[in-house]
């Protein structure tokens, strides 16, 4: 699709205002601060909105949270008026965290409009040295402006709001070759039980390294990487990310010939949902953290679910005795789990060879840290609840649950976590059972007034962590 | 008259080179790989040449004027 802009701007003009007020009718401004015209209005409101600009060939991204602005790229130069149209039609005064996921012209072309129009809290680049004059230039105003700046790893998370979570999946420390693409910023943003995944242009290699990492790469709405190229998106990428919705960023009849058929036939075996911006036009995403919605530019409500029951209670499914195990895609023996496992664990030592699993599929599904009453009358009020929804048995043992200062951690004894099943860890004493583990301590864990807990595998690597403030 | 320019091979995608003119950033044109000196890559900085070719327009265009003369000259 081509456009100047997505969101009416002011108009003398008649034409102009009549189609300021059809936009309006079909919900399409957000200008008017309330969406008219759905019956699906009711559940598409929340904090969280973000949106994939049509920006024709190229890229351009925006996350709206509360007061916060995230600009995920910029799309070509002569983008950059549309990009700074749209935030501004958008209410978009500051930006907190602006990201160049990469130097490449479709990436950070329209940076310097953007610089030249907002205040910029920060910015995220993937900082690998290039001779690229546009990027050489992006970087001079940065300096000139005194913006701060920020290389990304892996690992890394930038707060912005302490229900939002930004953790940067891609490049690892050690960069991945040279190659602009594979080195892409990938960022995984999560509210509530919600996550987005933003590939940028990153390749199967950076896939590949992102799989292996072990950080969660789960998230109901992905927008596809390299704007649908053959090289990225590999199968076993999106097995790991799970996506119910993929968003394709790219320009009618490009010369690349984006998306290719390959692509889209990964995705179509994957299974989600897809939007394109040449055809759907700009894509935007709303949440409450609990559930979420699609629309697209035309201002049809047309996705919309529940992305994951939250936990309010501890779980009660039970797994049928001698449940019958999916295929182990990896084995490992008893001498090397044990060698997996951090002391002071002590596990049955007649473990049989069992299975890891794929350990995407867990996540912390719930937390309560502020027990009912006095926290060490009541330690079992306290408790935080791991979920798997994935299609494989997961074993967890010698994973940990730790706070967020990490002083105090617990261990998972040889827990098979079941597909479709949950177990929730008490602070307090009890007898355990499939469904409920104690820790045993005689004073609380969580912070009443807010705090994280972070699940870790038996290596050490962070599976997830769910923020809480009850 | 020969006139040159600096661009920089901003990427290269499906066999297509996408060059940026180092003196304005908004100035880009695509380039088949084929036409570019062996082993470039992203990132490379090209030294581009503009040189009319005199000579060769004259000798087009000579060329041309006869295949016009022909077809009238059967029609």
């Amino acid at each position: 699709m081509s456009r100047t802009s997505l969101f009416p701007a002011k108009a003398g003009a008649c034409l102009a205002v009549l189609l300021v007020i059809t936009l309006l009718a079909t919900g399409c401004s957000d200008l008017s601060g309330t969406r008219s015209g759905s019956s699906l209005d009711q559940n598409t409101t929340g904090d969280l909105r973000a949106y994939i600009l049509d920006v024709g060939q190229g890229d351009s991204s925006v996350i709206l949270f509360k007061d916060k602005v995230i600009l995920i790229d910029a799309g070509e130069a002569d983008q950059g008026d549309t990009v700074v149209k749209d935030l501004k039609n958008l209410g978009v005064k500051k930006i907190d965290l602006l990201v160049a996921t990469h130097p490449h012209a479709d990436h950070i072309g329209g940076m310097q409009k953007v610089l030249a129009n907002f205040e910029i809290g920060k910015v995220l680049d993937s900082g690998l040295p290039t001779s690229s004059s546009l990027y050489e230039h992006f970087l001079e105003t940065l300096d000139k402006k005194k913006i701060p700046y920020l290389v990304a790893e892996q690992g890394q998370t930038i707060d912005l709001d302490p229900s939002l979570r930004i953790l940067v999946l891609s490049p690892p420390k050690e960069r991945l070759g040279d190659d602009i693409n594979t080195n892409s910023i990938v960022l995984r943003i999560s509210y509530g039980t919600v996550n987005l995944l933003y590939t940028g242009d990153a390749t199967t290699p950076a896939e590949d390294a992102m799989v292996k990492s072990g950080y969660p790469l789960d998230a109901q709405v992905m927008k596809v990487g390299h704007h649908g190229s053959s090289g990225s998106s590999s199968a076993a990428f999106l097995l790991r990310v799970k996506p119910e919705v993929a968003v394709l960023s790219l320009g009618e009849k490009n010369d690349y010939g984006h998306p290719h058929k390959e692509t889209l036939e990964r995705l179509n075996a994957a299974g989600p949902r897809l939007y394109r911006t040449d055809t759907d036009g700009t894509i935007r995403v709303v949440s409450d953290g609990s559930t979420f919605s699609v629309t697209t530019e035309n201002g049809a409500v047309d996705f919309w679910r529940v992305a994951t029951p939250a936990t309010t209670a501890p779980a009660t499914a039970t797994p049928a005795p001698g449940a019958t195990l999916p295929i182990p895609s990896i084995t490992l023996n008893a001498t090397d789990l044990a060698s997996a496992i951090p002391s002071p664990v002590s596990l049955p030592v007649t473990l049989p060879p069992v299975q890891i699993g794929n350990v995407s599929g867990v996540y912390i599904s719930g937390v309560r840290f502020d027990a009912p009453g006095d926290d060490r009358e009541n330690l079992n009020g306290e408790w935080v609840t791991v979920s798997n929804r994935g299609d494989e048995a997961v074993l967890i043992a010698g994973w940990t649950l730790s706070d967020r200062t990490g002083s105090d951690t617990y261990v998972f004894p040889a827990v098979l976590l079941l597909p479709s099943s949950s177990v929730t860890v008490f602070t307090g004493s009890g007898s355990m059972n499939d469904t409920a583990l104690y820790m045993g301590r005689s004073s609380p864990l969580w912070g009443n007034t807010g705090d994280t807990a972070v699940l870790r595998d038996g290596a050490g690597t962070i599976i997830d962590q769910k923020d809480g403030v009850w | 008259m020969v006139r040159s320019m600096k661009a920089t091979i901003d990427r290269i995608d499906q066999g297509i080179a996408i060059l940026i003119d180092r003196e304005d950033d908004t100035l880009q044109f695509r380039v088949p790989v084929s036409l570019l000196p062996p082993a470039s890559r992203e990132g490379d900085i090209l030294s581009v040449t503009f040189e009319r070719d005199g000579a060769g327009t004259k000798e087009a265009k000579e060329k041309v004027s006869g295949l016009i003369q022909e077809l009238r000259k059967c029609s």
